[in-house]
């Protein structure tokens, strides 16, 4: 188990230029890498930053990342040189990951990242086969071009090539969005079978209900900095009208219950559970 | 985020940035003009480029474009002048010339050398002027005054309203595929894709993982935004009005005519061979 360790991230695009911005103003943050961590915050908050300092694709500009044993300073010094083994532990699925698909079949293009690392083909198909079959893709799929398959199929397709390079921690960019529902719900079931087998998961959303359903931690991003975390009914329990977030539609639910003359806690994880509860209550 | 592209417009509020951009056009085109004549000789014409690099760079400092952004524009020049170089020797010199000194038996000139260094000095500050024009003005205001020079065009049949559509297309989708390309090009990243070191065999192979991906997703968002159009009722053929309306000041009329009269300058002295060095009697190549 390795602890990643944010200290004091600051992150600032284009600096000294008309396109100044401040991205990241001294995040601190530490979690496991076998954590069910969630992102949130509004759009702009900086929660895309800080998952992109997971592997370094950025590095700080004041302050630094320590994941594991790999350091990612702004102090050139201090900077780890194993990048490739950093970009192998931590796998980074981005938004819209269905387009990064690009070699003429499936297989190949699931292959690719454990190629880039060093496999041997051989090794590399096993591990795109192993992927594959963990995301749920048949394997008549596997010599078709992934331009054929629909956008769900091909969002399977592109997280597979992130798994088969194995990595520790899973790191995820919406990665329910433009799904519906259903589809919604077998992709995040799929990261709680992956995270239930030992890998950490970092999942950025803005779907607050995913966030109670799954996450086992929460982190709330506002304006650069982590203004919040705890559990998911921790943080759902508090005021979070100020970061521009709304409470899950349960709690939701609850709220409005509670100023009708209910007095309910927040322990139910969805409707059905609360329907239940208030049923039961009616009875006795 | 790529602040550092060159030639890249930047929001400042010079006088240059406030300039119409037909008057701006105007001026660019008068102002190379004046940079390609042939003066006298070698001695006039440097002199010259001298003259042209001062007010460039002074409209480039009054412009605020990056003077390192030019300077980094130089580093590209370097193959060219090795090409120019070779060119210019290997052209046999009617004219003759001053014998400099000779590779193996290929005789080479010091009017081979300075030709070279003449265009390469030009091209320079021409690409200079180009950067200032595009770090000064928005993309889609140099469209507008394409256009609006085209129209004479469209008696003749020429779609110049179509191509100014197109060409405005094309430009306000860079920033959309450039964030495109960096997005694509982090995700092949976090797979193990080294885009700066290695082989080329395997930097062509990464380059194909962000081409492909870029291509159908340019293609798709075309098909979109054609069907978004369509939908909203575009007619290519239609009279357009505009949204930002360009307006010719007097204070764009003073500035291209300072640089008409810069190239009228250029022109007199370029005509009447006009030796500087000759006055005072100086001989100089």
């Amino acid at each position: 188990m390795a602890v990643i360790v944010f200290d004091q991230v600051c992150f600032t695009y284009s600096p000294k230029s008309p396109f100044h911005s401040d991205a990241l103003k001294g995040v601190d943050l530490s979690f496991s890498s076998t954590d069910f961590l969630a992102l949130v915050g509004h759009t702009g908050s900086g929660k895309s930053t800080i998952i992109e300092h997971l592997n370094a694709l950025l590095v700080p500009t004041s302050g630094e990342v320590r994941i594991g044993e790999y350091i990612s300073s702004s102090n050139k010094k201090r900077r780890s040189k194993k990048l490739g083994y950093l970009r192998r532990k931590v796998g980074l699925v981005f938004q819209f990951s269905e387009n990064q698909l690009f070699e003429d079949t499936l297989i190949k293009d699931v292959m690719f990242g454990p190629r880039n690392f060093g496999d041997s083909p051989e090794a590399a198909h096993l591990k795109a086969v192993e992927a594959l079959g963990e995301v749920g893709l048949p394997e008549e799929y596997y010599e078709r071009s992934p331009f054929e398959l629909s956008g769900g199929e091909r969002r399977r397709a592109a997280i597979a090539g992130v798994l088969a390079v194995g990595p520790k921690l899973l790191v995820l960019d919406e990665p329910t969005s433009g799904l519906d529902p259903e589809g919604a719900r077998e992709m995040m079931d799929l990261f709680k079978k992956i995270h239930e087998r030992g890998t950490g998961i970092v999942l950025v959303t803005h779907d607050m209900d995913i966030v109670l359903g799954y996450a086992k931690k929460v982190a709330v991003v506002d304006n650069g900095k982590i203004a919040m975390t705890g559990t998911p009914a921790e943080v759902f329990s508090k005021d979070l009208k100020p970061y521009g977030l709304e409470k899950p539609l349960v709690y939701q639910t609850i709220d409005i219950l509670n100023a009708h003359g209910y007095s309910l806690s927040y322990q139910y994880e969805n409707l059905d559970d609360l329907a239940k509860a208030i049923k039961e209550g009616k009875k006795q | 985020m790529s602040a550092d592209l060159l030639g890249r417009y930047v929001p400042y509020g010079s006088f240059v940035h406030k300039m119409d951009p037909r008057a701006k056009i105007a001026a660019l085109i008068a102002l190379m003009v004046a940079l390609f004549l042939g003066y006298a000789n070698y001695s006039m014409s440097f002199v010259m480029a001298g003259l042209c690099l001062v007010l460039f760079m002074a409209l480039a400092f009054i412009s605020h474009t990056s003077f390192l952004s030019i300077l980094s524009s130089m580093k590209s020049l370097w193959f060219m002048a090795l090409v120019l170089l070779i060119v210019y020797c290997l052209i046999p010199r009617s004219a003759g010339g001053t014998l400099a000194f000779y590779i193996g038996s290929l005789p080479i000139y010091y009017e081979s050398i300075l030709d070279a260094l003449r265009i390469l000095v030009r091209l320079f500050l021409m690409i200079e002027l180009t950067m200032i024009l595009t770090a000064t003005t928005k993309p889609l205001d140099l469209t507008f005054a394409l256009e609006w020079y085209m129209k004479p065009l469209g008696y003749i049949g020429f779609p110049s309203q179509e191509i100014a559509m197109t060409i405005s297309l094309a430009l306000r989708f860079i920033p959309t595929i450039l964030e495109d390309v960096e997005r694509i090009m982090r995700a092949q990243e976090s797979r193990g894709v080294d885009f700066k070191h290695g082989k080329i065999s395997t930097r062509i192979r990464a380059f194909v993982s962000l081409l492909v991906p870029i291509f159908v997703s340019s293609i798709m968002r075309s098909e979109e935004l054609a069907d978004a159009m369509g939908a909203r009722g575009y007619d290519p053929r239609g009279e357009r009005t505009r949204y930002k309306v360009l307006t010719f000041r007097w204070v764009d009329a003073l500035e291209l005519l300072f640089c008409l009269a810069f190239m009228g300058g250029c022109i007199a002295i370029s005509v009447t061979a006009f030796d500087l060095f000759g006055l005072f009697g100086l001989t100089v190549l």
